[in-house]
């Protein structure tokens, strides 16, 4: 038989219809028993009543439509969702709009230099010390052997090259220290990460733009899943204070890989491949469903309660694992969403990621206030809606 | 359905024909690939919730038109990336939260409030001078809600609505808002509390 403050405790999810069915025999058992409990449950069932006829003073109306499918189309114009949905306007009208784009920043650029002849002057020398230098650089690399590329550093990994593979020249040491340090425990626990900045991705997309002139297979299509398949490769890599050595395969998974370069003269070509549902944003999306499960796991998880036992340290070293992976991961798809422009995936991936490095720098046996510090965190920041969002 | 479709041909409703005929999923697949018409469906199915949603959220016609737009402009952008399309009715809400919250920090931020009493009241009063007298208790009931919802604290009044207003399941405000189901339950107790206490007194005189 249940009592009273059992039934009060349930009887908003009863009315909701949100309890289990054993539950809601029992409430329903009570109700027809108890007059005090069924006065609660008519009280809920008149609010309701009331809560129904609540009008708004609001109506959709053509017109939020209009305003809704003109805003669309004035972003599409304006490239600004170009790269994240297909648009509400046709093929011709973007094309004009881009070539409009290109013309109005031509036009800036050279309006820029018109009354600065010194500064144009020097752009010129530049540009022709530039020339000759990749002439010098192609001529140089014609001497040697197309598959491999000699490394000076014994740190340096290369892949397998059964394909025919091209070296990317030594990127300029360019790298950053990601810090963590584990306040709580008062020890200093350093991470040190080392990672490209964005000026090494870019210098990679220019090498293969150069080599694509020269006439290597490559397309388009292929360069973000590329950027960060090299960008990965770095970060496996670790600490690293010389030059590095990447090396491209053929890929087998690049259905666009096979193309000639003589095919993608034209521009047209060149939109079409790029217009190629490429994984990018699929990468960020699963990525960020993966964090999701982790963090949601985390949250759910009782960590530190049960001291350090030898489960609850199994828990928190599965978390801090796939937090590390996914770590890695993140830095590797904010170096792509940099390169793409891609600013909110890079703002979804920056919120993300001082969670994973709080999580990964977990003790095996957190203390209870560790982890609701995190917990908290999380909470405040909304950082799962954020994710689930996205 | 054949019969049914035909029905309601006749019966001269050939959009609501057209959403009938369409799932989330297809809509969005649909839209996906720059269907315009696809997309209108998407919006004409959930324009009304979501504008109610936000309406009650910031208290304001005018910002919740604007902010509606705003969430289905945000939507159409993300479409690309929605990976269950047969959540896309959570997704919107849960985008259409996002953005009555961005709005909302932006008032406190500026400094503008609401003032629910004064525009509760002000708008039934404003309401009532207009209507018939039958009417007007309806209207000042309708003030009177709106301001009591606007003394809610941000998550109160989000689960209050998702669940009272608009009637959602637990399991899909915890989705939309990332709230776990604990949580939004005490919430849901308290502001039902809440407006119990601001509005009870309606409960006799409007049956």
């Amino acid at each position: 038989m249940m009592r009273c403050e059992e039934c009060l405790a349930v009887i908003e999810e009863f009315f909701d219809g949100e309890t289990d069915a054993q539950t809601g025999v029992r409430v329903s058992t009570h109700l027809s028993d108890c007059l005090g409990c069924a006065a609660a449950f008519d009280t809920l069932s008149e609010e309701q009543q009331l809560f129904t006829r609540y009008e708004r003073d609001v109506e959709v109306t053509p017109a939020l439509w209009q305003a809704v499918r003109t805003r669309i189309a004035d972003e599409a114009c304006e490239g600004a969702i170009a790269s994240e949905a297909p648009l509400l306007v046709s093929l011709p009208v973007r094309r004009a709009s881009l070539v409009a784009r290109v013309h109005a920043r031509l036009t800036n650029v050279l309006a820029t230099f018109a009354p600065r002849p010194a500064l144009a002057g020097s752009l010129a020398l530049l540009l022709i010390v530039a020339f000759v230098g990749a002439l010098w650089a192609t001529r140089l690399r014609r001497t040697e052997p197309a598959a491999e590329v000699a490394s000076n550093n014994s740190d340096t990994r290369r892949a397998p090259s059964s394909a025919p593979s091209v070296a990317i020249a030594p990127l300029p040491p360019t790298t950053k220290d990601v810090e963590v340090s584990d306040q709580s425990e008062g020890a200093s626990a350093d991470l040190h990460m080392m990672t490209q900045d964005n000026s090494a991705a870019k210098t990679l997309h220019t090498s293969k733009e150069a080599r694509y002139e020269r006439g290597v297979t490559f397309v388009l299509a292929g360069e973000v899943s590329r950027t960060r398949a090299a960008a990965a490769e770095v970060m496996s890599i670790g600490p690293f204070d010389t030059s590095v050595v990447f090396v491209e395969h053929g890929s087998e998974e690049d259905p666009l890989a096979s193309i000639q370069p003589a095919q993608l003269d034209r521009a047209d070509d060149v939109i079409t491949a790029k217009a190629v549902p490429d994984s990018g944003e699929g990468e960020v999306a699963r990525h960020v469903e993966r964090a999701q499960t982790l963090l949601r796991s985390f949250k759910n998880g009782r960590y530190g309660e049960g001291g350090a036992t030898a489960a609850a340290v199994s828990n928190i070293a599965y978390e801090k694992n796939l937090s590390r992976k996914l770590l890695n991961e993140n830095l590797a798809l904010q170096i792509e969403a940099d390169s793409a422009d891609d600013k909110s995936a890079r703002q979804v991936l920056d919120a993300l990621e001082p969670f994973l490095l709080d999580i990964a720098n977990l003790r095996d046996g957190p203390t209870r206030e560790e982890v609701r510090s995190i917990k908290e965190r999380m909470r405040k920041k909304e950082i799962i809606a954020a994710l689930q969002v996205y | 359905m054949r019969q049914l479709v035909a029905e309601m041909a006749e019966a001269g409703a050939p959009r609501h024909t057209a959403v009938l005929l369409n799932s989330a999923g297809e809509l969005v697949a649909r839209a996906r690939t720059g269907d315009e018409d696809a997309f209108r469906l998407i919006f004409e199915r959930y324009a009304r919730p979501v504008l109610s949603f936000i309406y009650d959220m910031v208290g304001e016609r005018c910002a919740a038109e604007e902010l509606t737009q705003e969430t289905f402009v945000r939507a159409y952008r993300s479409l690309a990336i929605l990976r269950d399309e047969t959540k896309l009715s959570t997704w919107l809400f849960g985008i259409a939260k996002n953005v009555a919250r961005e709005q909302l920090r932006v008032r406190t931020r500026d400094g503008a409030h609401i003032s629910a009493d004064e525009e509760g009241v002000a708008c039934a009063l404003r309401d009532g001078a207009r209507s018939p007298a039958g009417q007007l208790l309806d209207k000042e009931l309708n003030g009177i809600i709106r301001a009591a919802l606007l003394k809610l604290d941000e998550d109160k009044r989000i689960v209050f609505t998702l669940r009272v207003l608009q009637g959602h399941s637990y399991e899909e405000i915890a989705e939309i808002t990332g709230f776990s189901v604990g949580k939004l339950k005490t919430d849901l107790h308290r502001a039902r509390a809440e407006m119990r206490r601001r509005v009870g007194h309606y409960l006799g005189e409007n049956q």
